[in-house]
């Protein structure tokens, strides 16, 4: 039976909400930093609009808190997780929406969360014109998504505040790198700017080889960087990375966010050393298998239809859209319509499952993961072998996700059940594509693109699409970003509040 | 090795480590590669 929250609980998930919004604020600083140095002074307006009003609601929230900093059962971190988001999400689109890149509040909104989930589907206006404070903004919110606000709030500006664990754990993190939390945020920010550096330095050299200037070289690279790795696929033109036309270019942002996409966990055992894992990791395998086996078939169903003649059209265009789902990035060098005109059954089929099927678990990528698709089929094998194998040569199934497990039965039906809540999410989010009247095969792509957060497009997502769907769309973005339990957490506090008054 | 702290990750080991990852992300590219020739050569 669910528990009504105590109005303890209510004003600690106040606080914690509170703290996250107020740093939320402070890097408004950056895009007003950005505005102050190239004299865009509306949108330096704007931000520092927003960021007054994030402060005061920040402040304000943690006012319910007296004394010091409480600690958090379990389902109070989830639901602060889950509010914190919230808040951050109409936070955000304010300085958005006071920019008049957006026709309405709603737009804005959508925006915002597909920033912070690191989806990449956009509403904005005029987007070949953006100032580069608003650019910076977008791109800086989809990389601050993708490492975790809240990760974000524990490793800079919180000291050592007892509910921390819970709140990460409810932003979809799970990883402990290290055996207090605050270091543990610490050293995913130290992996993150081990990789912004060196991204931006790639992606900025590439900038330069196809002729930008180095300023202007250095901002591309900058936010096509943090638009990869966060596996997000803003980018500052409504061509995305077709804009470029660079081989170098596209083959640098390949490896960002095929990077991007891999587990926390994976980087910090490669940085400290551990370089066997990469052979042995389950998540690592299953990705590599699967992303093989999608391309394979995508690029065998775009060859039958002849849509590319060459080996290098097929690599550009069907590898890097193919890839870009399964990475669910959702960076395009082909244009929307081209997907559901030009690229034929097979290929089709390979996006929409490499869509769902996502990255790795603890990263910026959506989707089941591939922690699990691994999990289900060797929980599938294991089956299998005790109903063909006689029974004393069925012996326990193991895997090896960072050290060495007896796969349970425990483990398996966690994994399933998520697997269960994406498909049966992509499945209403198709349904609501329908009633909004557009064709089953658009209507499933989108719907698969923003339940994973990917970003690719098959034309849905446009200013004209109806109301109800574009917030049908913000929902199943934030609840496939947070993997559906922090969520439920919030709904049943909700429901358990109510019912219990 | 697994929670080794902050401090005692080495500039060796964190670039060997960044190299093991972008030849992880080179190596899917040479695959793909390798299926597109064989696609291209096959289908025509």
């Amino acid at each position: 039976m669910l528990r009504p929250p105590s109005a303890r609980d209510l004003r600690a998930i106040a606080f914690y909400s509170g703290n996250i919004v107020v740093w939320f604020g402070v890097l408004m600083l950056i895009p007003i930093g950005i505005g102050l140095v190239e004299r865009e002074w509306q949108p330096v307006l704007d931000f520092a609009t927003g960021m007054g009003l994030c402060l005061a609601a920040g402040f304000g929230l943690q006012l319910f808190w007296k004394g010091p900093p409480p600690a958090l059962s379990g389902t109070a971190g989830l639901v602060s997780a889950a509010v914190s988001w919230l808040v951050c999400l109409v936070a955000g689109a304010i300085p958005y929406y006071l920019t008049g890149y957006y026709l309405t509040f709603l737009d804005a909104l959508f925006d915002t969360m597909s920033g912070f989930t690191t989806t990449g589907l956009t509403l904005i206006q005029d987007i070949n014109h953006l100032p580069d404070s608003v650019n910076t903004w977008r791109m800086f919110i989809s990389w601050l998504g993708g490492q975790g606000m809240v990760v974000l709030a524990l490793s800079f500006f919180t000291r050592g505040l007892p509910g921390a664990y819970k709140i990460y754990a409810g932003e979809d993190r799970d990883e402990r790198l290290l055996p207090n939390v605050i270091h543990t945020a610490r050293a995913v920010w130290v992996v993150s700017a081990a990789y912004l550096m060196l991204g931006t330095l790639m992606a900025w050299l590439a900038g330069l080889s196809i002729g930008l200037m180095p300023g202007r070289a250095f901002l591309h690279g900058l936010w096509m960087f943090m638009a990869a790795f966060s596996t997000g696929g803003f980018a500052p033109y409504g061509q995305n990375l077709l804009y470029y036309h660079s081989f170098a270019f596209e083959l640098v942002m390949i490896v960002c966010f095929v990077v991007g996409s891999f587990n926390f966990n994976l980087h910090w055992s490669l940085f400290t050393g551990n370089r066997q894992e990469i052979r042995k990791n389950l998540e690592l395998v299953t990705f590599l298998i699967t992303a093989t086996l999608l391309v394979a078939l995508g690029t065998y169903g775009l060859g039958q239809m002849s849509v590319y003649t060459n080996v290098a059209g097929l690599v550009r265009k069907g590898f890097l859209q193919l890839i870009s789902a399964h990475t669910t990035t959702g960076f395009m060098t082909v244009y929307a319509r081209q997907l559901i005109l030009e690229w034929g059954p097979a290929a089709m089929v390979a996006i929409v499952i490499a869509m769902m099927l996502g990255g790795s678990a603890s990263s910026t990528a959506g989707g089941f993961k591939a922690f699990r698709v691994g999990i289900v089929f060797k929980a599938l094998v294991y089956d299998l072998k005790r109903l063909l194998l006689p029974e004393s040569a069925v012996t326990v199934q193991k895997f090896h996700m960072f050290r060495s497990a007896v796969l349970d039965d425990r483990t398996a039906r966690s994994a399933m059940t998520i697997i269960l809540l994406y498909v049966a999410t992509v499945a209403g989010t198709t349904a609501m594509g329908a009633l909004a009247g557009y064709d089953f095969l658009p209507a499933l792509f989108e719907a698969a693109s923003v339940t994973s957060n990917v970003g690719l497009s098959a034309g849905l997502t446009t200013v004209a699409t109806p109301w109800f769907l574009k917030v049908t769309y913000i929902l199943v973005m934030w609840v496939g970003r947070l993997e559906f339990m922090s969520v439920f957490a919030l709904i049943g506090y909700v429901y358990a509040g109510v019912r219990g008054r | 090795m697994y929670q080794r702290g902050l401090m005692q990750v080495s500039w060796r080991s964190a670039t060997l480590g960044i190299l093991t990852e972008f030849a992880c992300a080179g190596v899917l590219v040479l695959a793909a590669a390798l299926i597109a020739l064989l696609v291209n050569w096959g289908v025509r």
